[in-house]
């Protein structure tokens, strides 16, 4: 069996429990004149052992918060209100503070937008990856170094040897976000989080990290969690699409379906309000009306309501659950639920 | 292409510009931001430029509306000579060149009012003032989709994209008939990048207006423009007009940046044939001598690549590109 088919067939194995499970995350928010707002409001999705999966979203939709609560990083002054996270079968809420800090960077490796931002600058970048496989082991400085190099070359960056040695500016953008990459490697995770990891990428350079992930994912089958605005990444790396907006999952499904069959109006339209380089000539784009949803005043009912075009009464009043509207498809949407049949697909443009 | 013929709206010749760096200890370094880049824009025509971060293009993109200064060349608009005018004259060029900006909230001051924001220009002017003024004020707000009351409130209370509306009334006002645009889409959410998108496309119509669009993203300029420039290093490396480009790209790093783009789609993507450079392309420095691109090139061949630059030159009708093996 090839590392590759491991890597497909370790994504859904049969009654085994899930690598990570996030059940009815509420995260709040209070801010200095105390008004408290929710960033996420039940949230709930897992990951199996192998899976690669997307957590899209817009800026405020709570892709970030929820990513960052599995490590129970929530910036000050967030704070975890209800839920249940489980990593491995452990209870990472109960967990000590000692007890998580292990789990970081040991079982689950981060790497984020911005990777000047988490690299020491005073520091060599091959000292900063040691040191991330120092904290959690007792290994020899010598095989440390080793250990290093075989990162460092592992993930695309030439002579790593004499590259170790070099300091965070001397690195160009791509060569950072590669040694960011080493870093959330170091200790051979279980799960990789990577928060909008090629957002301040060239598109070229994207296209290497893209890459690079995959081949990380087929070769040592590790899980990742992509959280990204860019719904084409998706389409090139992950299994499974989760959609959020305004703190809520809307949609979830195979990432073929999502792309096939947006059922959601969100998904749907945002598909198509994208300019693609296999789109129509001279086509109008489609776009979505109003603005994002202020997380400080979110509309009663469905969240999304006021700028769907397909929005009943209903939606004005209740909230609609994530509901199951496919085998391994659920979407949030009252339209949907009433009738299955009547897909926003079909309804004219 | 809209291009009516005639004379161009806006031409570029052979314009260079340099900034004085610190090279490290007491040494002074010169970084070639726009290295004798020429093209012209048509009346009524959107002209895409595209490139990676450090291209050049936005540096190019200010100096064709007079914020930088040329070091070599010459600009002109609407036949006259941009670096030549002083003072008024230089002033009086922003009435018929206007920028919009990424990021719309660090050129609107947070201090004033959206209706003193707008009106500014108006007064500088000498335009109108007063009654006058406001109507002329609702008048572009509602071009951009903005109601008049959004005049007595302050930038920090909007949105990205409604910011990005009020950027765009802002070059709008003095009725322009050139807008350099400025990365107007990459700031904001994926969902309002549409309607700003078909914003700036109703406003052409409507204004007859001329664009210059800076991005780098390729597919929001392949869907607006009628021609593309590529530039990379500060250098133009191809032009063509948009389906043309996009069809046959003649240069090796515009086909590498074609090939690098995501298809939103599962099935395309997967088919999707990347380019393969032979080295690795994120650490390679680009080439002092010869082709800049030559140390990223699959197609480079040594030592000529390396050696001589190779100049911009028709590939076919219209379509120019910088390559020896184009």
């Amino acid at each position: 069996m090839t590392a590759i088919d491991q890597a497909v067939t370790a994504a859904a194995p049969a009654g085994e429990p899930p690598l990570l499970s996030i059940d009815n995350l509420v995260v709040e928010f209070t801010s200095r004149q105390g008004e408290t707002f929710r960033a996420t409001d039940g949230v709930g999705f897992s990951i199996n052992a192998g899976e690669v999966v997307a957590l899209v979203g817009e800026s405020g939709s709570g892709k970030s918060v929820t990513a960052r609560s599995i490590l129970k990083l929530i910036p000050h002054p967030g704070r975890i209100v209800s839920g249940k996270i489980t990593f491995q079968g452990r209870d990472v809420m109960r967990m000590s503070r000692q007890r998580v800090r292990q789990l970081r960077g040991q079982q689950v490796g981060m790497v984020f937008q911005d990777p000047m931002a988490s690299l020491n600058p005073v520091l060599r970048v091959g000292d900063q990856i040691g040191e991330a496989i120092s904290l959690h082991s007792n290994g020899r400085p010598t095989g440390i170094r080793a250990r290093v190099r075989d990162l460092l070359g592992r993930v695309g960056i030439a002579r790593p040897a004499e590259r170790a040695r070099s300091y965070p500016h001397e690195f160009s953008g791509g060569m950072r976000q590669r040694a960011m990459i080493a870093m959330g490697l170091a200790n051979n995770p279980a799960l990789l989080i990577a928060d909008e990891p090629t957002t301040a990428l060239d598109v070229t350079i994207q296209d290497q990290i893209v890459e690079l992930l995959r081949d990380l994912n087929a070769n040592l089958g590790t899980s990742i969690l992509l959280i990204t605005h860019n719904l084409a990444l998706v389409a090139s790396l992950c299994s499974r699409v989760l959609v959020m907006y305004a703190g809520r999952i809307v949609e979830e499904a195979p990432t073929a379906s999502i792309f096939d069959q947006p059922q959601h109006p969100y998904t749907w339209l945002l598909l198509r309000s994208i300019p693609r380089l296999d789109s129509v000539e001279g086509e109008r784009l489609m776009a979505i009306e109003g603005q994002p949803p202020n997380p400080r005043e979110l509309p009663p009912g469905c969240k999304f309501h006021p700028r769907c075009p397909f929005a009943i009464e209903r939606c004005a009043v209740d909230e609609p659950p994530l509901a199951e509207i496919a085998p391994g498809h659920k979407a949030r949407c009252w339209v949907l639920m009433k009738n299955a049949v009547q897909t926003p697909a079909v309804v004219p443009a | 292409m809209i291009g009516e013929g005639g004379l161009p709206l806006v031409s570029v010749e052979a314009v260079s510009k340099q900034f004085e760096v610190r090279g490290g200890l007491l040494r002074k370094a010169v970084l070639k931001a726009v290295e004798n880049v020429s093209f012209d824009i048509a009346r009524g025509e959107t002209l895409g430029l595209v490139g990676e971060s450090g291209s050049g293009k936005s540096t190019l993109g200010r100096v064709i509306v007079n914020l930088l200064k040329v070091n070599s060349g010459s600009v002109t608009v609407a036949g006259q000579s941009v670096a030549a005018l002083k003072g008024a004259a230089r002033r009086s060029l922003w009435r018929h060149a206007q920028m919009v900006f990424q990021d719309p909230f660090s050129s609107l001051n947070p201090r004033m009012t959206i209706r003193d924001a707008l009106a500014e220009p108006l007064r500088n002017f000498e335009i109108a003032e007063g009654a006058a003024a406001d109507a002329m004020i609702r008048k572009a707000l509602d071009d951009c989709g903005m109601g008049a009351q959004a005049m007595a409130r302050y930038p920090q209370e909007f949105s990205g994209g409604q910011r990005q509306r009020i950027g765009i009334a802002r070059a709008l006002i003095l009725r322009p008939d050139f807008i350099v645009a400025d990365e107007p889409v990459s700031a904001l959410d994926v969902s309002i990048q549409a309607q700003i998108v078909n914003l700036l496309q109703d406003l052409q119509v409507e204004y007859r207006l001329t664009y210059l669009f800076i991005a780098h993203d390729l597919a929001v300029v392949r869907h607006i423009a009628d021609r593309v420039a590529v530039m990379y290093m500060g250098r133009l490396v191809e032009i063509a007009g948009s389906r043309e480009l996009y069809q046959r790209p003649a240069h090796p790093y515009t086909q590498l940046l074609l090939s690098s783009i995501p298809i939103p789609d599962p099935r395309l993507e997967a088919e999707r044939v990347r380019l393969r450079s032979s080295v690795d392309t994120s650490s390679a420095s680009p080439s002092k001598t010869g082709c800049p691109f030559s140390t990223r090139c699959p197609r480079a061949q040594f030592p000529r690549c390396g050696e001589e630059e190779p100049a911009l030159r028709p590939i076919s009708d219209r379509h120019l590109a910088a390559c020896h093996f184009a």
